[in-house]
């Protein structure tokens, strides 16, 4: 059973005093995202049908997330070699440029086997990122509709 | 410009600390009432800066970064981050898309994007010293009904 711990000082402060009963758990960054109506955490779900295997990214992708993903997605090509390989952002509410870096290694990894990549259903704020990157003329990108 | 109030957070140099980084800047940025796209534009360069920092400052060592946030006078938020690491040779080299030299995981487009994202945007460093990056951007200030 988590164990409930006292009045939590650090994040008083940083939320501007607002008094936040937490529970006893590695998992701080998760309970904090809460605090902020939003999913920190990065998951990669995977699914494949017919030669075409779709990455659906969730949660915040930054450079502590990116090595832990590129691991996974790496592992996952191997298991399957695709034919195409879909990188679906429906689910990302953040990315930053390790976001960029890691689409360009999907795409590198695809191609080094005859495959193709693509990212679909970028919006918001990681669509912001891509258009900033300028990558859409070397990645196919389509977004996402709210 | 008057500064109107501020906050001063300094961890070691691992990337676990990037996310809380973001969130910290997010929920401080939050008093100024911005909209969810000036938001995400804040946690994107604090993501930004707050990684280049972990990424290149210390090489041999986990060393510590400071974020320092601060809302001044005329609705603007001012961003630094500074860490005491080994600095950049070339600051105009470092600031050129694509440019990294933190291998295959970088694109290289970290300033770019701050650049991009935030108003204003000064990089100072010295080698052996440190970097220290400064952003500035002016939250909108919404009719009162």
């Amino acid at each position: 059973m988590p164990k409930k711990l006292g009045r939590p000082p650090a994040f008083d402060r940083i939320c501007g005093g607002t008094v936040v009963e937490l529970h006893h758990t590695k998992r701080y960054g998760a309970i904090f995202s809460r605090l902020l109506g939003e999913d920190m955490e990065m998951k990669v779900l995977s699914s494949y049908r017919e030669g075409r295997l779709t990455l659906f990214f969730k949660g915040e992708l930054d450079h502590h997330e990116a090595a832990a993903a590129l691991r996974r997605i790496t592992q996952t090509m191997d298991d399957y070699l695709p034919r195409d390989c879909v990188v679906d952002m429906s689910g990302l509410t953040f990315m930053d440029s390790s976001g960029i870096a890691l689409i360009l290694k999907i795409c590198r990894l695809m191609a080094e086997t005859g495959g193709r990549a693509w990212v679909e259903n970028a919006r918001n704020q990681p669509l912001k990122v891509i258009d900033a990157s300028g990558i859409e003329r070397m990645v196919k990108i389509t977004t996402g509709v709210e | 410009m008057k500064q109107l109030n501020y906050i001063k957070l300094e961890f070691p140099a691992r990337s676990v600390n990037e996310g809380f980084a973001r969130a910290a800047a997010a929920a401080f940025a939050a008093q100024m009432d911005p909209t969810l796209e000036e938001l995400g534009d804040i946690k994107t360069a604090v993501s930004e800066a707050v990684t280049n920092a972990i990424v290149h400052a210390y090489p041999d060592a986990i060393g510590t970064v400071a974020l320092r946030l601060r809302i001044l006078e005329g609705n603007v938020l001012e961003i630094t981050v500074r860490d005491k690491g080994r600095g950049i040779p070339d600051v105009k080299q470092a600031m050129e898309p694509l440019f990294s030299t933190g291998g295959e995981e970088r694109s290289g487009m970290g300033f770019t994007i701050m650049d991009s994202f935030m108003d204003g945007l000064r990089v100072r460093s010295a080698v052996g010293k440190g970097t220290t990056v400064t952003m500035s951007k002016r939250i909108s200030v919404k009719a009162r009904i």
